[in-house]
């Protein structure tokens, strides 16, 4: 019996040291893959220029070429132009490359508009007006 | 002199024993046998970190996005973004240096704010 077991220890040894041996190892670099997500929203899209005017958007959903609301908007003319209206609040009026016609709640409350070309109206300076 | 036949047995079966491994030595070819290569190996793959993430809005058509920049926390070799869930992939570029990326989403369908949801990178080493 003692035998036996002590063969069969022999035998494991042996076979051990036999397949380390036996097993290469591969240089592997490092590597990196990755998906990121992040919700869109009005905040994200807003520009430069109305970020370095201090104004911070409230309301999340982006307004196309029509009113506000009582919150701090972003507002997208379209390229043919139209009528951005603020509302309330600080707003940040973009206009396209049509006649856009701002309205908000004066130069001094806050409000920005970008005209982006075209002869827009900014009447009573409705807002503090940028060209581009 | 005595003849013992128990050990005359012996020895012709140690003798016959060796004459047989060295026939079968003899007689045993060799084949070439090429080189081979066989291992296994791992290492970490991590993610990525987006930061510095701007639109870029057509100047003429607002509603239009021109473009979507963000930064990552290390170097890439292909990235790709999506502005809308489901939506079109935009390929991405850093000039050839740098973790600043610009995706153009102008190129194939024009990207657009209205259906603008959520931005998804995708990136690889």
């Amino acid at each position: 019996m003692t035998f036996r077991v002590a063969a069969l220890i022999v035998v494991l040894t042996i076979s051990a040291i036999a397949l380390g041996t036996l097993t290469a190892s591969n240089t592997v670099p490092s590597s990196s893959v990755g998906r990121q997500q992040a919700t869109i929203n009005a905040s994200a899209l807003e520009p430069q220029a109305c970020i370095t005017q201090g104004i911070v958007i409230t309301n999340q959903t982006v307004v196309t070429n029509g009113n506000g609301t009582t919150g701090n908007d972003l507002i997208l003319a379209n390229q043919t132009g139209g009528t951005l209206n603020g509302n309330g609040g600080q707003d940040c009026m973009i206009g396209g490359a049509g006649v856009d016609s701002f309205s908000g709640n004066g130069k001094f409350a806050g409000d920005v508009c970008i005209g982006n070309g075209g002869t827009d109206v900014n009447s009573a300076n409705k807002c503090q007006f940028f060209t581009q | 002199m005595t003849f013992d036949i128990r050990r005359f047995r012996y020895v012709a079966a140690v003798i016959a024993a060796v004459c047989c491994a060295a026939g079968i030595y003899a007689f045993t070819a060799s084949n070439t046998v090429p080189a081979s290569q066989a291992g296994s190996g791992s290492n970490a793959i991590s993610g990525y970190t987006v930061t510095a993430v701007a639109y870029t809005l057509n100047s003429t058509t607002p509603t239009n996005m021109d473009a979507v920049s963000f930064t990552l926390n290390t170097a890439a070799g292909t990235v790709k973004a999506q502005v809308a869930t489901g939506g079109t992939w935009y390929d991405c570029t850093n000039g050839g240096s740098g973790n600043n990326w610009t995706c153009d989403t102008t190129v194939g369908t024009q990207a657009t704010v209205a259906p603008a949801d959520q931005l998804t990178v995708v990136a690889t080493s």
